[in-house]
């Protein structure tokens, strides 16, 4: 598997929130909820994040909204999940190995 | 009511449009510093200067996705987009992260730096003609372009201050910051030495010619001058 920097906050949270179909708005609320209210991210953020996934193939349009056709939906792409996944084995290391500071407390 | 400003500096524009939103003054319009403002409650709108990827336009995903979040885009200048939101939707901050601002402001910062070079191009462009033609109104746009580069290339020093902060906090004052900088440094020493070597090549046959070499001489001491002057500067913000 490719290695790949460390994921930002902004970008960890993107693709969770693509997981299945999403827009803009959409991103933005469900991290807002699922962060309780701790990460609320800028437009400018969010545009720039999406380009750069896009980019980068992790994420895709998946559809334009045939009725208003502003509402611009995407959804995570395979690379994008192999990228979480790797992230994931990342977090749960440094989990893992927090767990050493306990030692020296008893 | 029509206002004329320019800002070269977009934070000090945004605080310049939220303070009169404050007031009940609504920016609707801008045009060459022309900012047309209309009466509104106080405080009804949030203003943002964002930068664009594209010049005079903005992508359809940018233009969807502001539309999608109810900001509006009030006006495209350049490569700059003013948008606002109405204060009662939320807070409005476009990047809310620490990638994204250095990000942000990496990008001003090359357009500074691209128009710092076409200013200083056009410079001696005016001080060859100045010098063939001795006419006085050369002198004083050599001078007008001199300082239009001399002020874009502080705010581009003004911008990656913005930017090496950013890049302090975020903890990662490593090894790709620093180092184009430094290139960046002798590099105009070298184009001082290169444009020496130039002027003492030229052969000064035609009064065109002559004006030319002159003209190269003193943009090469200036650019020497600079060069060993910003080299200082690094060793000194280094310690």
């Amino acid at each position: 598997m490719e290695k790949h920097a460390p994921l930002t906050e902004a970008i960890f949270y993107i693709l969770l929130a693509v997981r299945t179909p999403n827009h803009g708005y959409g991103i933005i609320q469900d991290i807002q909820t699922i962060t309780s209210q701790r990460l609320i991210l800028g437009p400018g953020t969010l545009y720039g994040a999406i380009q750069s996934l896009v980019k980068k193939g992790w994420i895709q349009m998946y559809s334009e909204d045939a009725h208003s056709r502003k509402k611009k939906e995407y959804i995570i792409t395979e690379a994008g999940r192999n990228a979480f996944e790797e992230e994931k084995m990342r977090l749960e290391e440094l989990l893992k190995n927090a767990e050493l500071m306990n030692e020296t407390n008893v | 009511m029509i206002k004329f400003r320019l800002y070269i500096d977009k934070d000090r524009e945004t605080e310049w449009l939220n303070d009169l939103a404050k007031q009940g003054k609504t920016m609707s319009g801008f045009f060459a510093g022309f900012c047309r403002f209309e009466d509104t409650a106080p405080g009804l709108w949030r203003y943002q200067v964002d930068f664009s990827d594209r010049f005079g336009s903005v992508t359809e995903e940018y233009r969807s996705l502001m539309d999608e979040l109810q900001i509006e885009i009030v006006q495209i200048w350049g490569y700059w987009v003013i948008l606002r939101k109405r204060s009662a939707d939320g807070p409005f901050e476009m990047y809310t992260d620490i990638e994204s601002k250095i990000e942000h402001y990496k990008k001003i910062r090359r357009l500074f730096q691209a128009v710092t070079l076409i200013e200083l191009a056009l410079f001696i462009f005016e001080m060859i003609c100045a010098i063939a033609l001795g006419e006085p109104a050369g002198w004083l746009f050599m001078m007008i372009m001199g300082l239009l580069a001399i002020t874009l290339q502080r705010q581009a020093n003004h911008t990656s201050q913005i930017i090496s902060g950013l890049m302090e906090q975020k903890g990662a004052q490593n090894d790709r910051c620093p180092a184009p900088e430094k290139k960046q440094v002798s590099a105009i020493l070298l184009v001082g030495l290169l444009l020496n070597a130039c002027a003492v090549a030229m052969q000064p046959s035609t009064k065109f010619m002559h004006s030319a070499k002159l003209a190269v001489q003193i943009i090469a001491i200036i650019a020497m001058f600079a060069g060993i002057y910003r080299t200082r500067w690094v060793f000194r913000s280094k310690k």
